[in-house]
């Protein structure tokens, strides 16, 4: 469903940013898929439902102090210290999402059946554009998923807010939740702007909230790290182009154990402070 | 069992039929067991992952153990050559590097990779070597690098200028060069 480039008037492609007739930039595309009003409609009557859910389980509040709570949250990539290191060396280095360090030959696809189909289901989630997306998860604390690395590092709001659109959770899951198949349309109202975060978050974690939860609850709620990628839960952030080193607003981990890491902490330590970010352990 | 190690990421990933579990290098005594949906996340951006099949678990932190001590070892040479790094920290490197450069295998491996590419800063070799006194190794080292640093410079922008066309294989490019 192209929409109408709002400079010429004449259709501009789902996948595309910039209009091809007139060059007028049209917003990012995963943020005008999230926007659509087919997804805009779906997820308000997902979150009609939890409103109804909670209010007739007395615990209404507590759902409007979650999504508040939700609003002040962060986009978390979690890596190890060598990566982040990488990433914080220079200006001369840009994160790029796995489908483009297979294209420019940087890795090669996993043997293995997730790393046989991701292709497939970032293609589903991000029809012809997919190459052009990274992918973070929402935080309240600042922490990321230990399985993917023990260094979160987390993003300035300002740089990703107005490119970033929020998913429900791991596509794969939620294809055998919901019983599509990838290769038909995803179903509507698992995706919102990021501005809406709040909104994605209420309607999908409302039946984790009761009378007794309180806010020191919510981050666990939130995101659910049981060790692994693969068995734990959480929103996905998907953000469109690069970051570099100015889009971290600070590091987070823990004191590394050995003599090198702790060289390459106090490293991190004067490098990130020259781009104001900050170093934190955790 | 098969095994999956990264010393960029100082992680083992055991994968020995359903079971799927990790270790960190710096905690070895704590196992964490995943799903098989997890392992392309384990090693997320990591460019080192060697695999290894039908291995033990002591082969498998052998192996760790290397990859560890090459990856960190030249991120400790990295610091040495930085001079916008205080010397403190770059005489921290310079310790833990020459505590690195006592198994060969290592040693060598580093050393491919230094000679490999040209010094990332601007840095004349007695400005680096002259706090260093009682790394000899590590000094003799830089020497080295810095009088081959022409040569390495030349080399290596000539490798790059292989078209990527040609960059399919190892064996490809190879007969590119050799031309």
């Amino acid at each position: 469903m192209p929409v109408e480039c709002k400079r010429c008037g004449f259709p501009v492609a789902d996948e595309k940013k910039v209009c091809q007739a007139c060059g007028e930039d049209n917003g990012y595309p995963n943020v005008r898929l999230a926007q659509r009003p087919d997804e805009v409609q779906a997820l308000a009557k997902r979150l009609h439902d939890a409103e109804v859910s909670t209010t007739a389980r007395k615990c209404r509040k507590i759902l409007e102090q979650f999504g508040l709570a939700v609003l002040g949250s962060k986009a978390v990539i979690s890596r190890s210290l060598s990566v982040v290191q990488d990433l914080i060396e220079s200006d001369r280095r840009t994160y790029t999402n796995f489908q483009r360090q297979i294209a420019y030959g940087a890795r090669v696809a996993e043997d293995n059946q997730v790393g046989r189909i991701r292709t497939q289901f970032e293609a589903a989630l991000f029809p012809n554009f997919h190459q052009d997306v990274l992918f973070a998860m929402l935080s309240l604390n600042n922490d990321g998923l230990v399985g993917y690395g023990s260094y979160a590092l987390i993003l300035k709001e300002n740089m990703i807010a107005h490119r970033a659109s929020v998913f429900e959770e791991n596509m794969l899951t939620l294809s055998a939740k919901q019983g599509f198949l990838l290769h038909e349309a995803i179903p509507p109202g698992f995706r919102a702007v990021w501005e809406e975060r709040h909104t994605l978050a209420k309607a999908k974690l409302h039946s984790e909230i009761g009378p007794e939860t309180s806010e020191a609850d919510f981050a666990a709620i939130l995101v659910r790290d049981r060790g692994g990628p693969g068995n734990s839960d959480f929103i996905e952030v998907h953000i469109y182009g690069p970051l570099n080193r100015y889009t971290i607003e600070r590091v987070v981990g823990p004191r590394p154990r050995t003599r090198e890491d702790r060289v390459t902490w106090k490293r991190l330590e004067r490098l990130l402070s020259e781009v104001g970010a900050d170093l934190e352990a955790k | 069992m098969e095994a999956l190690v990264s010393g960029v990421a100082a992680r083992v990933v055991f994968i020995d039929g359903e079971a799927v579990s990790y270790i960190e290098a710096d905690q070895p005594e704590t196992r964490i067991p995943v799903t098989r949906d997890a392992i392309p996340y384990l090693l997320l951006d990591a460019h080192d992952v060697q695999r290894l099949k039908a291995t033990t678990e002591d082969e498998a932190f052998r192996c760790l153990l290397q990859k560890f001590n090459e990856d960190r070892g030249l991120r400790m040479l990295q610091v040495i050559l930085d001079p916008s790094e205080v010397s403190e920290l770059r005489q921290e490197a310079a310790a833990s590097l020459n505590e690195i450069l006592d198994d060969p295998d290592v040693t060598d491996t580093i050393s491919n990779w230094a000679f490999a590419a040209p010094f990332p800063y601007e840095v004349s070799s007695s400005d680096i070597t002259g706090s260093l006194g009682e790394f000899p190794d590590i000094v003799e080292l830089l020497n080295t690098l810095s009088e081959c640093q022409k040569d390495i410079i030349r080399l290596s922008r000539a490798w790059d200028l292989v078209p990527e066309s040609a960059n399919q294989t190892w064996s490809s490019h190879f007969l590119v060069i050799t031309r």
